[in-house]
């Protein structure tokens, strides 16, 4: 069977572009409500996209102890978010977003194994160990866990979840009317873990999820999440700009699973991609000149100085990025930060330019063009491996969404790269990823 | 009157699978049960809450089975219009910064229909399933339950109702002086803030404790929830229970007393006759705790008026003893002609508050 592409949709209140709520055509009083949510799954289902994914935030954006008043809010949460779509729509897969470091194992697998019942096998996880110090002091505690503590945590969770789904085997209901069984007590096991992190003793309180586990999906690119990946995801939503990375990235997962039992073949990676899309290329790019003329330029030093963990609201916004300074002040950053500090470096950016490049993509790819040069980006990073498909960010929603499905999708059917139909029930289905074995 | 629905999986009789006509094993009646109880105007429908005697998970029965209640709160939203959505996360196994985000997301998505259910798990079968939790002694059970929900009380209200501004012309999402962090440092636990979600529709979610009888943590909570629901087995206990709570009432701390909420699992038939070869038919496939209500659904909305008239409660969460049965005949006798007379006349109303008629908190 010919490879094909795969594309998710990742909500966001407003847009991807952080001026996106701003946008004439977006009512911003709207995206806390459900229909927002819908119409947007509606129009991702309607273009055959695999999954619908919510990202996950556990503290407020500030700045210096208050909210950041130009940025958009982060999504709600995204349990809610998704089961409300999946209450909504037949076929899309649900990704929620929720974090190993401020949950606990035995509530998350019976949330996701009920949200996989509940949509017929469409449920996704995607796992992070939350990335922002903050949330520390709204869960009772003193200080974030430390970087490689969390991933030992993350990978102790999941092998905890697993335990669980794989605790009723999946024919362990009887359903013996007459003679009163219920359910075959031989065939559903406690799973009686005890850990360095968890003690978990009990088998789920649900038989076997419809896809045996929901998708594991993960989002981290340093090497603690790399190794971690290689361990446990099935789908990579990564943030490499080049492609020349995005390919490296990708080995560096792929060359890491076989030490872990694990096949490379059953990975997807979908980068993040936002699309400002026009007729032409002259008008994408009045597309995107009015976007980032919208984008207050305090939001930019805001993002900025959070994502680099260093203050920079008091410099003269067009000096150039204290790249040095930056390094200099710490060695934990993320491989989205090196990469915006080498091409600060390599280009000469100043604080504004760069407040602007990560405000206006959140530091994701983005592409401007016709809906042509929209696929013959998709089609040369597909091509090379270095991309399964692609996580869409449109700029603002709905028409950022719209625009994509009713321009880029056909072109792309139309050259045999993507489907044109769902030919299964289930997320795995969609993604072409086996159902796992009960160990 | 005030009328809930509470679902169970089957039923909430144990021996309900046997008799039932569905598939064994069938989600989406939890969401269709959501949808016939908005038919019939009940106010709220209720998700997750524990089987009465908390089976161990899997031990093969069918009562062992449950959901988890917010995917079935948020998968309801787009099914139903205007009936609440509540679903139980008993706090002793939850964090109070995940309950308000939660909880605040479900009430903006469903136009301020939601309703959240605390009570405590207070099983030590279940909770060894949790690395950080214990069992408390009553003291500081109760303690730490007040605790947990003055956090969410407060993470909702670190939004002011004026604070989410998005105004596209200026570029201003957020008025920060209008969000405040609740800088919580307390016995059981230390909460930053703020919420990062604004300030619900209702200004709290529906506030119910699921109480199940004790002293303490009745009287913690108290000035704290909108709903009390219990189980007390007679007309005198409740009604004693009733005018205990609102004898303790505070109009400083709330305008109006706790509503009480009485649970009730009616077995029904179209006849008496038939009402009674199903409890016995029931009685022999699996012991259970013994029935509300034995008989038709008219009786059943007498016994109901009884309960109201002496002034025993004000309201009650009905428990289908068999989904496909009895479901039916509860919505048939709630909607029905004797309802107005007993209920009031059916109100539109757009959230949950409004609908049980709780003052939205400033």
């Amino acid at each position: 069977m010919t490879r094909k592409l795969h594309f998710g949709l990742f909500i966001y209140p407003g847009g991807h572009h952080l001026a996106g709520w701003r946008h004439p055509s977006v009512a911003p009083k709207e995206i806390l409500g459900f229909e927002y949510y819908k119409r947007a799954a509606a129009t991702a289902e309607r273009g055959l996209f695999d999954l619908y994914f919510v990202g996950d935030m556990l503290a407020a954006r500030e700045r210096e102890g208050r909210l950041v008043a130009e940025g958009a809010l982060n999504n709600i949460d995204s349990i809610s978010i998704d089961s409300a779509v999946a209450g909504a729509t037949r076929h899309i897969g649900v990704v929620a977003t929720l974090s190993t470091t401020y949950n606990e194992p035995y509530a998350i697998a019976e949330r996701f194994a009920s949200l996989d019942h509940i949509s017929g096998g469409r449920a996704g996880w995607n796992i992070v160990t939350t990335a922002n110090d903050d949330a520390a002091l709204n869960f009772s505690r003193k200080t974030h866990m430390e970087k490689t503590l969390r991933y030992q945590r993350a990978k102790e969770f999941v092998d905890v979840c697993t335990g669980l789904w794989d605790s009723w085997a999946d024919d362990a209901l009887v359903g013996n009317r007459t003679g009163g069984r219920f359910a075959d007590t031989h065939k559903i096991r406690p799973i009686d873990h005890v850990g360095e992190f968890f003690s978990v003793k009990n088998p789920l309180t649900l038989p076997r999820p419809p896809q045996g586990w929901p998708v594991l999906v993960q989002a981290g690119g340093s090497q603690a999440g790399i190794d971690f990946a290689a361990s446990v995801a099935e789908v990579i939503f990564t943030a490499q700009t080049k492609l020349a990375e995005a390919s490296a990235f990708r080995q560096s997962v792929e060359s890491r699973m076989p030490k872990y039992g694990r096949d490379p073949a059953s990975l997807r990676v979908l980068p993040g991609l936002m699309p400002i899309i026009g007729d032409t290329e002259q008008s994408a790019l009045r597309k995107e000149e009015e976007l980032n003329e919208l984008l207050h330029p305090a939001v930019g030093i805001w993002m900025l100085s959070e994502q680099l963990k260093f203050r920079l609201y008091d410099l003269p916004a067009d000096a150039r990025l204290p790249t040095a300074d930056i390094r200099a002040s710490s060695s934990d950053f993320t491989p989205r930060a090196i990469s915006l500090l080498d091409k600060a470096d390599a280009e000469n950016l100043s604080i504004r330019e760069c407040g602007r490049l990560v405000a206006a993509s959140r530091s994701h790819g983005s592409i401007v063009g016709t809906p042509e040069q929209i696929v013959d980006h998709i089609v040369a990073w597909f091509e090379a491996g270095a991309a399964d498909g692609f996580n869409i960010m449109p700029p603002y929603f709905p028409n950022g969404l719209d625009v994509f499905v009713d321009q880029v999708i056909p072109i792309l059917q139309r050259r045999g790269l993507f489907r044109t139909a769902y030919e299964g029930a289930m997320l795995r289905d969609h993604l072409g990823l086996a159902r796992p074995v009960r160990s | 009157m005030r009328l809930m629905l509470s679902v169970a999986h089957h039923g909430w009789h144990p021996g309900a699978w046997r008799v039932s006509e569905t598939s064994l094993f069938h989600p989406q009646s939890l969401i269709d049960a959501a949808v016939r109880a908005e038919q019939a105007n009940f106010d709220a429908v209720i998700f997750g809450m524990p089987d009465p005697e908390f089976k161990t998970p899997g031990d093969g029965s069918a009562a062992s089975v449950r959901f988890d209640a917010l995917p079935l709160m948020g998968a309801a939203i787009g099914a139903t219009k205007r009936i609440g959505l509540c679903g139980y996360w008993p706090l002793d196994v939850a964090e109070p910064f995940h309950v308000a985000r939660v909880m605040a997301s479900l009430d903006h998505l469903s136009g301020g229909r939601a309703g959240w259910v605390a009570g405590l798990t207070g099983r030590d079968n279940l909770l060894a399933d949790y690395a950080h939790m214990a069992l408390f002694d009553e003291p500081e059970a109760a303690d730490r339950a007040a605790e947990f929900i003055s956090v969410v009380r407060a993470l909702c209200d670190s939004w002011n109702d004026q604070a989410y501004v998005v105004d596209q012309t200026s570029g201003i999402f957020v008025d920060p002086d209008r969000v405040r962090p609740i800088m919580h440092d307390g016995s059981h636990f230390t909460v930053r803030g703020p919420l990062n979600v604004p300030r619900p529709i209702q200004g709290y979610p529906v506030l119910v404790f699921h109480d199940r009888g004790s002293e303490a943590l009745r009287a913690a909570v108290q000035p704290l929830v909108d709903v009390l629901l219990c189980d007390l087995p007679t007309p005198d206990q409740a009604a004693q229970f009733r005018a205990d709570v609102r004898s303790r009432h505070s109009p400083s701390e709330r305008s109006s007393p706790a509503l009480v909420i009485k649970t009730a699992m009616p077995i029904l038939g179209r006849t008496e006759r038939e009402a009674l070869q199903r409890a016995d038919e029931l009685a022999t496939l699996e012991a259970a705790p013994s029935p509300f209500f034995v008989g038709t659904p008219a009786g059943f909305v007498a016994e109901l008026a009884k309960w109201l008239a002496h002034e025993a409660c004000d309201g009650f969460d009905i428990r289908p003893a068999v989904n496909t049965c009895d479901l039916d005949l509860i919505c048939e006798a709630v909607a029905s002609p004797l309802r107005p007379a007993v209920c009031g006349n059916s109100k539109r109303h757009s959230t949950l508050r409004e609908s049980l008629r709780i003052a939205r908190p400033n």
